[in-house]
């Protein structure tokens, strides 16, 4: 019982440094600000969670060092039962149950969360099987000097979950503009500035996936510190520019340049360590002047044109420039 | 080639490096030491990962501090951390740095090309870098920093956690681009290896130079003068290891 309660102990541990990881200060918290009107993007949201938050926590522990341990057939047993009350899809689905008194309910949850992570685990031995599964991997190198850095960079922001929720936002708003009876011309504008919004926080943490080897081998380049941060931008900017086709791509690009013309302060200057398949963490208050900023600026230059836009972007590289001084001091 | 004048480092009340000095015109230097010597320390300061404190530092004749774009593009290094992305594979590393050191893409495809097969990566090219074996990492971040042919190679453990036949494949490959006029630096603790490639040892104990001689003139094996002056193996019993009983 002193192994399972040790080892139950450590996973406890584990599971709550994952969560804590998972839910942090993402600038998509200010949807919170609209009340009952977000309800449905938190629903949203909170399906994208459930991939990572649904994860096995016993795959915390690594695989030979679990078949090492001098546990009975019993003990693993035990093991396996007990840690999934340590599965947050668990405490959810109990408290479902408490709440509606519906086990079906409850049921169909654990149910949902098991079924994304068999589609995980599929998707998963496919890629290892057959490359063309990996769709990360086709993502091409760019052409120029930055071109590989910029396919890198693209690639670690597609694995952080903030673009999949802008492109479920984008889609969404797509549709209804190509679809609606009769579609509000303002919501176009609305959706292309949340969809910026969702990825605001990214550009929080423009090295956040990059670790100590990243950032070693960004000093040892013989790049200035502008490019580096430039090979950042034309990653976000990229993603940001695709995401805003369905929709009135100017306001959205305008709060994404404003986002990054902020965001590469706290990018330089805090410690933002990131976690892949998690939502991107920033800074509460600088993502509140940021997404402040951005939704003024964005609703700017839907009113002014692109003169705005304009500003946004001479911001942007000011700020590329002065803070890629910055950096190469750091 | 590389040249050391006084360099000292702090960190708080600990002296990392106090006052080394050392010109290295070509060959193979190795530096060797005990773990918190300063070797690496020592490293980052080359490389201008970390600033001296006092000191100064010129590659190639360029100061370290005042040039460091041209450093940069004169030096190759293997970092202790490696400086590798989980990101990209293998050879997306390769396709990263040959744009950067100025190369055409076709120039650097067939470098990486002939750099794969030598380093006996051919087979994982295509594999992460977060899915890759500690050897393989640390072989792709030495492919990186052969790519674009530097004048000076700086390597930090090159031989940790690397197979006997790429070790082997390693040292021959040093000791051939030493012989083209290619200055290399490293550090080591595979203290069977050095006598082997290096034109030049170093040690270091306690952030200061204790010796300094070509290899040629050691006039003792390298690991009983290693022992004598750097570092002596404690021999100290582990009690609970004699009984049967855990």
């Amino acid at each position: 019982m002193a192994a399972l309660g040790a080892i139950l102990s450590g996973l406890r541990r584990a599971v709550g440094r994952d969560l804590a990881a998972s839910v942090k200060a993402n600038n998509l918290l200010f949807l919170g600000l609209l009340g009952g009107a977000a309800e449905a993007l938190f629903v949203l949201l909170g399906f994208l969670l459930l991939f990572p938050l649904s994860s096995d926590p016993l795959a915390k522990i690594p695989r030979a060092r679990l078949a090492l341990w001098p546990l009975s057939g019993w003990q693993r047993l035990g093991l396996r039962i007990a840690s999934l009350a340590l599965s947050p899809v668990a405490w959810i689905g109990a408290l479902i149950l408490l709440k509606t008194k519906r086990p079906g309910l409850a049921l169909g949850f654990c149910g949902l969360a098991v079924a994304m992570q068999s589609a995980l685990a599929v998707g998963r031995y496919m890629a290892k099987r057959d490359p063309h599964w990996d769709f990360l991997g086709d993502i091409p190198q760019v052409p120029g000097r930055l071109g590989g850095l910029i396919r890198k960079n693209v690639r670690e922001m597609l694995s952080l979950l903030d673009p999949y929720a802008a492109a479920l936002l984008s889609l969404g708003g797509g549709l209804y503009r190509w679809f609606g009876r009769h579609p509000d011309p303002a919501a176009s504008t609305i959706m292309g500035l949340l969809v910026a919004l969702a990825l605001s926080t990214c550009a929080q943490s423009l090295f956040g996936l990059d670790g100590d080897s990243g950032l070693a081998r960004y000093h040892l380049l013989p790049l200035r510190g502008w490019e580096i941060l430039l090979a950042k931008d034309a990653a976000f900017l990229a993603i940001l520019c695709v995401l805003l086709l369905p929709l009135d791509p100017g306001p959205g690009l305008t709060f994404g340049l404003v986002a990054l013309a902020f965001g590469h302060q706290a990018s330089v200057r805090l410690d933002l360590p990131q976690q892949p398949w998690r939502f991107a963490s920033g800074s509460l208050p600088f993502g509140a002047v940021q997404t402040a900023a951005g939704v003024a600026m964005g609703f700017l230059e839907h009113q002014q044109g692109l003169w705005v836009l304009g500003a946004a972007a001479t911001a942007c590289a000011a700020s590329v420039w002065y803070y890629g001084q910055q950096w190469e001091r750091a | 080639m590389l040249h050391c004048q006084d360099v000292s480092k702090r960190f708080g009340d600990f002296a990392a490096l106090d006052r080394i000095s050392f010109d290295q015109p070509g060959g193979i230097l190795a530096l060797l030491g005990p773990n918190g010597a300063g070797k690496s320390t020592l490293l980052k300061i080359l490389t201008g990962l970390l600033a001296p404190d006092s000191g100064e530092v010129r590659i190639a004749g360029c100061d370290v501090a005042k040039e460091p774009l041209r450093v940069k593009r004169s030096i190759g290094v293997l970092p202790e951390d490696l400086g590798v992305f989980d990101a990209l594979t293998v050879e997306e590393h390769l396709e990263l740095c040959g744009p950067v050191y100025g190369l055409s893409r076709d120039e650097t495809r067939a470098r990486a090309d002939v750099l794969l097969r030598v380093l006996g990566l051919e087979k994982g090219r295509y594999t992460y870098l977060d899915q890759c074996s500690h050897g393989m990492r640390k072989k792709t971040a030495l492919a990186m920093a052969l790519l674009h042919n530097p004048r000076v190679l700086m390597l930090d453990e090159p031989f940790e956690g690397i197979d006997p036949v790429s070790s082997v494949t390693i040292r021959d490959l040093l000791i051939a681009i030493s012989g083209r006029g290619i200055a290399v630096f490293l550090t080591s603790h595979a203290l069977a290896m050095i006598p082997q490639l290096a034109t030049d040892v170093m040690m270091i104990r306690g952030g200061r130079v204790v010796f300094r001689a070509a290899a040629a003139e050691l006039g003792r094996p390298l690991e009983e003068l290693y022992f004598d002056l750097v570092e002596t193996p404690r021999q100290e019993d582990l009690p609970w290891l004699r009984s049967a009983q855990s």
